[in-house]
């Protein structure tokens, strides 16, 4: 009795052990046929391309997986990593991708700072994508060499259609009408004036003094949005780069920085922002700004874009607006069907009898100390990057082969339009087969995937789809018109304040502080009153510098000059 | 202590209000924000907006889209499958391991027992890192594979060093009695250590049942097929997919649709309640199991 | 007779060997058992040690972790250059110093209140809430309270207001946050830690307790000469273990919590590191930072162990 239970002691204890041992054993047989490293295929074989894009698709063997390879004559093997660490876990794994699309300047310096990335010529491009090219070219002189690091080219830039455009600011109309403005503020001093009246005369008719003239997210999303109204109103942004004199300056260390900072906290000291800004978000939450904005806590929102879903409903009116406002919610309903009627509105600049209350106006422009050049932010013409694993530096058969399959996607419909799935999925033909349109409720379809990852469309293997301007609307309709053909020229003709400095800077990727979070923290402690802006200006300017700021803006001006020398 | 409470039943002193008391706040200020996640997982964006309940003891507005959604995910099946096994299999076989091992360790006179205790110790603070550690389990063969969501969590230093404390609590005239009766090392572990140990060993289980269940990094980190996802990262991953499509329901007029922090505390509610109901039974379970394997002979 | 002193020596070395083996062979199932956990040490704790040494490099993801350059001390010497180093490290010191205080005695704390609960019901149910908690992920721990501590629309600030007082922007006030960030690490583990420490009370014998109640002993007598004493080892052992975290705050809930306005007092060296690091993939950096806060760590647990081990206690080597 007790030998028996001994023994199955010690044969359970050596039934794990075995079980441990024999793991290590099996792996030495699995592990040798994992690697990819991206040798040459034979003639008869397709060729296996291995692919990083976000919003992989969940399966393999997708719809969008088979319709690519059918297309393209390929094999595509898909590696899915969500983030950042996932991605250079696998990459330190030996699994770099053939192609990676990253989404910012800063992917771009820190794969190419861990050696991963193959370079090419801007000849390349123009011999492998020669529509692309010209496209691209015609937009910008200058626009393949955004991806350069130290005189090299890392990539091929992925350009984004009707870019460019002004985030504009709104106001509420029926706030001014109550507070008895007849006219939209369109300076500095107009909208102290307004705004001062939006906290303290009761805009909502609650009779509480509840209501702040304006706020922003202070999150890292948010970004470049950050009270980016009033500091174009200065003309620049205090995290872009501006051009003074002919030098490329950091727009946070620029004396109009400080008038802007200035007036920021004198309208804190007033009352006129809302407290919790430094903790405000700026979407993506039950309680973020346009929360705030669509429930009568702010009057007054910037960061407005034309092609937003979550902030323009299809650029008429916000989202949320249209969620916490019945009227709009009873024009919905009453319309529904009729497309013309629902989508037919447009952004106003003034007061407008056409719109359904409450509704915002878009200012036009918001007049500061920079005059003419004030203007709104306004992001850069450029989607993404296309990098190339290390292994193509050797194998262009391949690289000239993504480079096709890319030229193609974006500009022939017919491959363009896979990006919205199969016919019948999301789209179908209209009656007389001239234009393509949305299905009804089609996001309530069951296998619906707001980013392609349930049948593989989506922007992980159709990458291009809002590369070309002919294409925006290629599945039609009226909401699409009201975008492109409505909302689309009137952003267009807004000032803007861009960033002057495209490229990645060495000085930035290692210290990435500098760009974001080092100035953030003194601009709210600024606007709060948390510090004396003209007692401590210079020294945290000067702080700035020596932290790395001058390495930064040395690096910059050696590329800004190098733009302005061709 | 029990024995105490019988006695004195319910003779209450203003010490036991005062004590009721405290407990009881700290309780509402974990009931209250859970209730509230509760409301706002039914609560729909057109109700939140135009409420006056800043309280939110009540749902404002009424949608269970969220559930239906997070339910209707064709992964959400076998992410729970995949959590139960390796939360129930992950924690019995963590237990027996650590407790072999730390039983070991709690013998004072066992040579080499200080450089054991430092081989395991030292662990705690050195690490290799992700990178190597993917590598290791890379040559392994394990990637992909069930059994790593077992094996990778099988030991924890700290664990093992509370069990140990534990262990070497326990009077060891017990275990002389024991070896005069003729038991032999593992009998004594088994019919006097480990029921002597169980408050412990439950203590530690539900640490380790606890981090099973609340784990996701692991398997999205090794785990390539969808199928053999934690539910965790089922659940992580329809929360953003259904915040996307929320907005794209929203440019058409809806208010009735939930706001993205109502899907959010429907993902966690799917995540709390499931552990709530299995938790109990498992710990019966163990308690069972291990008074059970001791007493038998 | 003489004897050749080597001779004497082989003998007892003999002798000596044999008690060894001996011992090793009277111990031979303490070693089977030990067998599973050393293999599992080796397998995934020791065989990927090598990853340290990319601390000591300028890590390249093509060359791998043996094939990258070596660079001596290179990104140590980064760190103590780098301006808001002495900030992260000072406030990491702090937070932790405070939660050292408040939030690991809070665990036991819950644990001798909750034995002295009479009512089985009420017991079972606030042990059992006390570990919901754990189920938050810190992303929605820190959304509630961003709700919840709102100044104009938040409950706390309510209630204050409601008793006449001023609301507070809790989270934009250094002080306040650092006094929510411990507030809600109490909320958030103690019901985690008071697990062990309910374990080691259900324990400690019941005649303790009548032979005291026999000689007319009150709760607080009964607390001070029964409970705790018999406590103190596991009370040791677990703050000689969170010690060896003094450097390595949450990150979690640092990171979540924080915001521009407070990061002179927030900002700690975990999220100093995510943001130069991790961020854009340092790293040779992070590590770097992650091996000094380790050693640190280390160096502190060894040096409370030998204080306490002199002190009487039981350490945990």
């Amino acid at each position: 009795m007790k030998k028996t239970n001994e023994r199955k002691w010690v044969a359970l204890l050596l039934c794990s052990v075995l079980l441990v041992l024999t793991f290590s054993a099996c792996s030495k047989k699995n592990g040798t046929d994992n690697s990819s490293d991206g040798t040459t295929p034979s003639v008869e074989e397709p060729m296996t391309i291995v692919w990083y894009n976000q919003y992989p698709p969940y399966e393999d063997d997708s719809w969008g997986e088979k319709a690519f390879e059918e297309l393209f004559g390929v094999d595509v093997e898909i590696v899915r990593a969500e983030n950042a660490d996932e991605l250079s876990t696998l990459l330190a794994g030996g699994q770099i991708p053939d192609v990676m699309f990253l989404s910012t300047i800063e992917e771009v310096g820190t794969y190419q700072n861990l050696g991963i990335l193959a370079s090419l010529t801007e000849d390349e491009i123009k011999e492998n994508m020669p529509s692309y090219y010209e496209m691209c070219k015609e937009q910008d002189e200058n626009f393949f060499t955004y991806s350069m690091i130290d005189g090299k080219n890392y990539g091929i830039t992925k350009i984004k259609a009707a870019s460019g455009i002004a985030q504009a600011a709104v106001i509420r109309a029926d706030w001014l009408k109550a507070c008895g403005f007849d006219k939209v503020p369109s300076t500095l001093e107009e909208l102290e004036e307004v705004f001062t009246a939006f906290t303290y005369n009761d805009p909502d008719g609650n009779g509480i003094n509840d209501t702040y003239a304006l706020t922003s997210g202070s999150d890292k999303e948010n970004g470049k949005r950050y009270f980016s109204s009033i500091f174009g109103a200065y003309g620049i942004n205090p995290f872009c780069w501006t051009v003074q004199d002919n030098e490329a300056v950091f727009g946070f260390v620029t004396e109009e920085c400080k008038d802007a900072l200035k007036l920021l906290n004198s309208w804190y000291e007033k009352g006129l922002i809302d407290p919790e800004f430094v903790t405000d978000e700026s979407r993506t939450s039950g309680t973020d700004i346009a929360y705030k904005f669509a429930n009568g806590i702010t009057g007054f929102v910037d960061g407005f874009a034309y092609d937003d879903y979550q902030w323009d409903n299809d650029a008429h009116v916000n989202a949320k607006w249209v969620a916490s406002n019945e009227s709009w919610q009873n024009f919905f309903a009453s319309n529904e069907g009729n497309e013309e009627a629902l989508y037919g509105k447009k952004n106003v600049t003034d007061f407008s009898s056409d719109m359904i209350d409450p509704y915002y106006i878009l200012i036009d422009q918001i007049v500061g100390p920079a005059g003419e050049n004030s203007g709104y932010y306004a992001g850069s013409n450029i989607s993404g990057y296309v990098c190339f694993g290390l292994q193509l530096e050797e194998d262009r058969e391949k690289m000239y082969k993504i480079m096709n399959i890319l030229e193609q996607q974006s500009t022939n419909s017919d491959i363009v339009v896979n990006h919205y799935g199969p016919e019948g999925y999301i789209w179908e033909w209209n009656e007389d087969k001239t234009r393509r349109q949305w299905i009804d409720n089609y996001s309530e379809k069951e296998n619906y995937n707001a980013q392609g990852q349930a049948i593989g469309n989506g922007q992980c293997l159709w990458a291009m789809y809002n590369a070309n301007a002919d294409f925006l609307s290629i599945i039609g309709g009226a909401r699409m018109d009201q975008r492109y053909e409505i909302d689309l020229p009137t952003f267009s003709k807004l000032n803007t304040v861009t960033d002057a400095v495209k490229v990645s800077l060495k000085a930035a990727t290692e210290n990435p502080d500098l760009i974001y979070a080092y100035p953030l923290e003194y601009i709210v402690k600024a606007i709060r009153g948390d510090v004396d802006i003209d007692s401590t200006w210079d020294a945290t300017i000067e702080k700035w510098y020596k932290n790395g700021g001058t390495q930064l803006t040395k690096e910059a001006n050696e590329w800004y000059s190098g733009t302005q020398n061709k | 202590m029990q024995r105490k409470s019988k006695k004195k039943k319910k003779k209450y002193t203003f010490a036991d209000y005062v004590i009721g008391f405290l407990l009881l706040c700290f309780a509402i200020s974990i009931i209250y924000p859970v209730w509230y996640l509760f409301m706002l997982s039914l609560s729909t964006y057109g109700g939140i907006s135009s409420s006056d309940n800043p309280f939110m003891l009540t749902p404002a507005g009424f949608t269970l889209t969220a559930y239906k959604n997070i339910f209707s995910s064709p992964y959400i099946q076998s992410g729970y499958l995949i959590t139960i096994f390796r939360t129930v299999v992950g924690t019995s076989a963590s237990i027996f391991f650590m407790a072999l091992a730390a039983y070991a360790l709690s013998k004072s006179n066992l040579p080499g027992r200080k450089g054991f205790t430092m081989f395991f110790m030292v662990n705690m603070f050195i690490q290799g890192g992700l990178i190597p550690t993917y590598l290791m389990i890379k040559e392994l063969g394990l990637l992909d594979n069930i059994w790593l969501l077992v094996l990778l969590p099988l030991f924890n230093t700290y664990y093992m060093i509370i069990l140990r404390s534990f262990f070497s609590t326990i009077p060891k005239s017990l275990e002389e009695a024991a070896r005069i009766d003729g038991a032999s090392e593992v009998q004594i572990f088994g019919k006097v250590i480990v029921p002597l140990s169980i408050p412990s060993l439950i203590a530690v289980g539900t640490w380790v049942f606890f981090t099973h269940w609340n784990s996701w990094f692991d398997s999205q980190l090794y785990f390539t097929t969808m199928k053999k996802q934690v539910v965790l990262v089922q659940i992580r991953r329809l929360v953003i997919e259904q915040s996307n499509l929320l907005l794209t329901g929203m440019t058409t007029g809806k208010a009735n649709l939930p706001t993205e922090n109502s899907i959010q505390a429907a993902g966690i509610m799917v995540t709390v309640l499931p552990v709530l109901i299995i938790y109990p039974f498992v710990k019966r379970f163990f308690v069972e199991g291990m008074t059970l394997g001791a007493v038998k002979e | 007779m003489k004897k050749d002193p080597n001779q004497m020596n082989l003998v007892q070395k003999k002798s000596k060997f044999q008690l060894i083996g001996k011992q090793l062979y009277h111990y031979r199932w303490m070693y089977l058992f030990l067998l599973p956990a050393v293999i599992w040490y080796i397998l995934f704790a020791y065989l990927p040690i090598y990853g340290i040494s990319i601390a000591f490099k300028d890590y390249n993801i093509v060359e791998g972790v043996w094939g990258s350059a070596w660079v001596g001390l290179d990104n140590f010497r980064k760190i103590f250059s780098d301006a808001n180093f002495a900030r992260a490290f000072k406030n990491t010191i702090f937070i932790s110093a405070l939660k050292l205080i408040f939030v690991t005695p809070s665990g036991l704390i819950l644990a001798l209140l909750l034995s002295e609960v009479k009512n089985k019901l009420f017991k079972g149910a606030v042990q059992s809430f006390s570990m919901l908690t754990h189920f938050f992920s810190w992303v929605i721990i820190a959304s509630i309270m961003t709700v919840m501590l709102s100044p104009n629309t938040g409950v706390v600030n309510q209630i204050i207001v409601m008793l006449g007082g001023e609301p507070i922007y809790f989270l934009a006030e250094e002080k306040w946050f650092i006094v929510w960030v411990v507030l809600s690490d109490i909320w958030e583990s103690a019901g985690w830690n008071a697990l062990i420490f309910i374990a080691a009370i259900s324990g400690i014998s019941p005649e303790l307790y009548e032979a005291a109640s026999i000689d007319g002993a009150g709760r607080w007598s009964k607390l001070f000469r029964i409970t705790i004493p018999c406590l103190s080892g596991t009370i040791c052992t677990v703050l000689i273990l969170k010690l060896g975290g003094l450097l390595s705050g949450n990150f979690n809930q640092i990171f979540n919590l924080y915001n521009s306005a407070v990061m002179d007092v927030a900002d700690i060296l975990d999220t100093y590191v995510y943001r130069l690091g991790i961020n854009s993939m340092q790293y040779s950096y992070s590590s770097a930072v992650n091996l000094f806060q380790n050693v640190i760590g280390l160096l502190l647990v060894f040096t409370v162990n030998k204080i306490v081990k002199r002190a009487g206690q039981e350490g945990v080597v």
